[in-house]
């Protein structure tokens, strides 16, 4: 992550060249975790993005940048999501602009408000916190070459991607040394357990169980900032509860995949930061 | 200050909420990872508050949460469940004081801490 200009906050040096400027999302969010987790999950989907913590910084970039999609919390400092609708649609009636897509994200469920974003003329809205596979669905609504989020640039991203953002667990907990350093040895001792017990029930075709395992780590993952393992757990969940046996099998697959990328980034990370192994933590 | 007790049968989750009350200096009292010895350790500390995970490994945490109300109905019980699991009207109805969707942030949890120990 990267601050480009004073309040932007931007993912462009981690990604890799040759995406049209087009593809560049504005994110307009005041929460440090939210602005975390979804530059990750862009990155993941393989889209740069620009990060504002408000409605009035979003409006200057808007007008200064030339964005695909406009993803805005609804509550914010300064100016809020509905305001920064209603001035976007406003000058682009002015000047005779292209409409920019607009997607409102919020935490609530607001089927309730339903009225008042569309009268602001915001076009879709998501939920938080957003399922990759919801976030990509929604992105291939609306931007305008929906090629860019075809299966195999967004795996070629993957691969390069870090398993593993410390910085999540950070914003969440705080960055106190030896308590990130717990949670690094912890983390993949208990997700290695849930991966042979999953192994385990897979084997007797005890699909519910993987599901049940599945969630388990889901939550935790997603915390310590292993987000990429936490949405195959979310998917195995799903896919576990239907005894969906061929998915699960993929599925389990990537995960354990997933899982020695996340060891080895962890090991490494406790040898830069530590020196020395990880050792055993028990419980 | 409240005395606290966690429930939850993922360890990274319960060093997380611990690290996360510690921080807003409430003191945690004890760590539960299943519904049984949830309600064994309740009436052993009486904490002041508990976060109560209800999908764990060994079965329905709303059983707990019943059991742990019928000891004490005074208990102030923050329920922890995954996103999509609709379970908070059901929690509230068996004496739930708050109702807390993981992923969440430090403030999502002190809010709900907030309005748990206000509850008379």
């Amino acid at each position: 992550m990267q601050t480009s200009m004073d309040g932007v906050i931007g993912n462009l040096e981690a990604l890799p060249g040759g995406l049209p400027r087009e593809q560049l999302i504005l994110v307009a969010e005041d929460n440090a975790f939210n602005q975390m987790v979804i530059l990750r999950q862009l990155e993941i989907c393989g889209f740069r993005a620009d990060i504002v913590a408000n409605g009035r910084l979003a409006f200057e970039c808007w007008e200064s940048g030339n964005y695909a999609l406009l993803l805005c919390d609804l509550h914010m400092p300064e100016m809020d999501g509905y305001e920064l609708a209603k001035a976007i649609r406003a000058s682009e009636q002015e000047q005779d602009l292209r409409h920019l897509p607009i997607v409102a994200w919020t935490a609530s469920d607001i089927t309730g408000e339903a009225d008042r974003w569309r009268t602001v003329g915001m076009d879709d809205y998501l939920t938080k916190p957003t399922q990759l596979t919801v976030l990509k669905a929604k992105l291939a609504r609306w931007l305008p070459d929906p090629a860019a989020l075809a299966t195999e640039s967004s795996a070629e991203f993957t691969a390069q991607s870090l398993p593993v953002d410390i910085n999540v667990l950070k914003t969440l907990i705080g960055d106190d040394e030896a308590i990130i350093r717990r949670f690094v040895q912890v983390f993949p001792i208990d997700a290695a357990k849930t991966a042979v017990e999953m192994r385990s029930a897979y084997a007797v075709g005890q699909m519910a169980t993987i599901s049940e395992l599945a969630h388990g780590l889901k939550s935790s993952a997603l915390m310590v900032g292993a987000l990429e393992l936490g949405e195959l757990c979310a998917e195995m969940e799903v896919a576990g509860m239907a005894g969906d046996k061929t998915t699960l099998s993929a599925l389990l697959c990537g995960f354990e995949r997933e899982l020695a990328r996340v060891e080895d980034y962890l090991e490494g990370y406790y040898e830069r930061a530590w020196g020395g192994a990880p050792g055993t933590a028990t419980n | 200050m409240a005395r606290t007790l966690i429930v939850d049968d993922a360890r990274v989750m319960r060093m997380i909420l611990r690290v996360m009350f510690e921080k807003a200096g409430h003191e945690i009292v004890g760590e539960a990872t299943n519904g049984v010895e949830a309600v064994q350790l309740y009436s052993e500390l009486k904490p002041d508050l508990v976060t109560l995970d209800i999908q764990m490994a060994d079965g329905d945490g709303l059983t707990s949460l019943q059991q742990i109300m019928r000891l004490d109905p005074e208990a102030r019980v923050i329920v922890v469940s995954a996103l999509h699991c609709e379970k908070e009207s059901e929690a509230r109805s068996l004496g739930a004081a708050g109702y807390l969707h993981k992923p969440f942030q430090p403030e999502d949890l002190l809010r709900q801490t907030q309005v748990a120990l206000a509850q008379s």
